[in-house]
């Protein structure tokens, strides 16, 4: 970083105080250009799992992750390994449904309750699913 | 004006001075497509439902954004996906969750027209943080600025949607027009008994598909109007409602927006565009487009580019040249010039000159 630049960013730190006695601070860096978004600064936390048979041990892909009460959803990858960003609450039911019918074997529905009553910004989490046998 | 007044527009002033020679980016504008599922009379992109134009393939954009996330704080850098209509890409969740992993905030401008539940459960999903959702009136009204019959019906669906998903930083955009100026208190009490708490207005300028169209474009009394309405409604604090970015308006800043204008287009606002075009805000005359990502990384674009709109000394011309706003005005928005003739084509302020 050049001096001129760190002169700046000082300068910028004395403006953003004297802005809040001014009560401007927020709208100094929370903006929108007209044809975009608010700004997003919220915490949220990244769950990954990975969704494995009861049966083979092996990764199930394609099964449906659903965090309904916070609305949120995704998919298993090729892996069984699925991402989901959720609101930094404490409790999650995540529920997983098999959705492709008989593609990648058959599964029944659950459910798996996560705490993060820690407000973790990460968490992993395995689940099993109960294969349908024939 | 009020001394407090005086001495925060005066600190702000200082601010943004000080804001354009750091120019740090914040915000990144991606026009992810230009296909479109409506054809807008006022749309500010000439798109179209088939568009000749490829969307630009994911790989290229993540790309360009893992470089910028190398070289810049991507955590204060919110990704905003435009169009054209991004819901037609069936890739925003991927790309959406590679953003995140990067560091990025990202969200999404749209239309609602194909915003369904489990569309919105899945973005949700991959972090989406922000959405804008476009409405502009009741049914005649918006149906009719949206060139379709359903649109309505969906945008309201939409917006169902998404009120219930306080997570999400969501808003509503209307462009206010001649045909729904009037109708302003209506589409207010239907948003406040939606459950609406973000809404923000804007006026249609006279680019894109609505530079032929008068009949889009707001009068002097309507504009002021306008100004009147959004500076009761803030008063009362029902929901919180602005003025969008758009323009500079004289003794109606801070009453219809919380800050002061600041056109941070190359300040804070870069894009990268659907031909790989780097410019700010999409609506910027593209004849002031300062690179290209096939050509240049973005980062070196915008390390090494951009005067044009940092150093905007060159905008003290024609009106602007013996304004007696030009100090805080500077020649109002970047995507109000010409390039080819170097002309404001709007001044906003002038409609509420006393
Ligand atoms: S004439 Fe130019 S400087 Fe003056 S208020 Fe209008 S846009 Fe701003
Ligand atoms: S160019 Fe226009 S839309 Fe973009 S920041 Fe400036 S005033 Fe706002």
């Amino acid at each position: 970083m050049n001096f001129s630049i760190f002169k700046r960013l000082v300068k910028r730190e004395i403006l953003k105080r004297a802005l809040s006695l001014f009560s401007l601070s927020t709208v100094a860096f929370a903006f929108q250009a007209c044809y975009g978004t608010l700004n997003d600064f919220e915490y949220d936390v990244e769950i990954t799992g990975r969704i494995t048979s009861d049966e083979s041990g092996d990764p199930i892909p394609n099964i449906q992750v659903e965090a309904k009460e916070i609305n949120n959803m995704t998919w298993t990858d090729a892996n069984g390994e699925f991402y989901l960003y959720a609101p930094m609450d404490t409790i999650y039911t995540l529920l997983v449904s098999d959705i492709d019918s008989t593609a990648n074997g058959e599964f029944y529905s659950g459910k798996k309750v996560i705490d993060n009553s820690k407000k973790l910004m990460q968490l992993e989490t395995r689940i099993t699913m109960q294969s349908i046998k024939n | 004006m009020s001394l407090k007044k005086e001495i925060q527009k005066r600190l702000f002033s200082q601010f943004a001075k000080n804001e354009t020679a750091i120019h740090e980016l914040r915000y990144l504008f991606w026009e992810c497509t230009l296909r479109c599922n409506l054809n807008c009379l006022h749309c500010g992109s000439d798109c179209t439902s088939s568009s000749s134009v490829a969307d630009m393939p994911a790989d290229v954009f993540l790309k360009q954004a893992e470089k910028i996330s190398k070289t810049m704080n991507a955590s204060v850098i919110t990704v905003v996906i435009t169009g054209g209509e991004p819901l037609l890409r069936k890739d925003l969740e991927q790309i959406g969750l590679a953003l995140r992993k990067m560091g990025f905030r990202w969200s999404l401008v749209t239309n609602g027209l194909a915003y369904t539940v489990d569309r919105h459960l899945s973005l949700m999903g991959a972090g989406m943080g922000a959405l804008t959702l476009s409405f502009d009136g009741l049914e005649d009204e918006h149906n009719w600025l949206r060139n379709s019959k359903q649109s309505f019906e969906k945008a309201q669906r939409a917006l169902e949607v998404l009120i219930s998903t306080p997570r999400l930083n969501f808003d509503v955009v209307t462009c206010v027009n001649p045909r729904n100026i009037d109708k302003l208190e209506e589409i207010y009490t239907f948003f406040l008994e939606k459950g609406l708490q973000a809404w923000r207005l804007f006026t249609i300028a006279p680019i894109g598909r609505a530079k032929d169209n008068s009949e889009l474009l707001l009068n002097r009394e309507q504009f002021t109007f306008l100004m009147e309405f959004i500076k009761k409604k803030k008063h009362e604090k029902e929901m919180y409602i602005n003025f969008s970015c758009e323009a500079y308006v004289a003794a109606y800043e801070t009453e219809v927006r919380d800050g002061f204008f600041f056109c941070r287009a190359g300040i804070h606002i870069g894009s990268i565009l659907i031909d790989g075009g780097v410019s700010a805000c999409p609506n910027i005359d593209r004849g002031f487009v300062q690179g290209n990502i096939y050509e240049n990384d973005f980062s070196d674009i915008w390390n090494s580019k951009f005067q044009v709109m940092r150093d905007r000394s060159w905008t003290r011309t024609g009106s602007c040249a013996n304004c007696k706003e030009y100090k805080w005005c500077k020649g109002s928005g970047m995507h109000l010039w010409k390039k080819e003739s170097m002309e404001l084509i709007q001044c906003h302020a002038s409609s509420v000159f006393t």
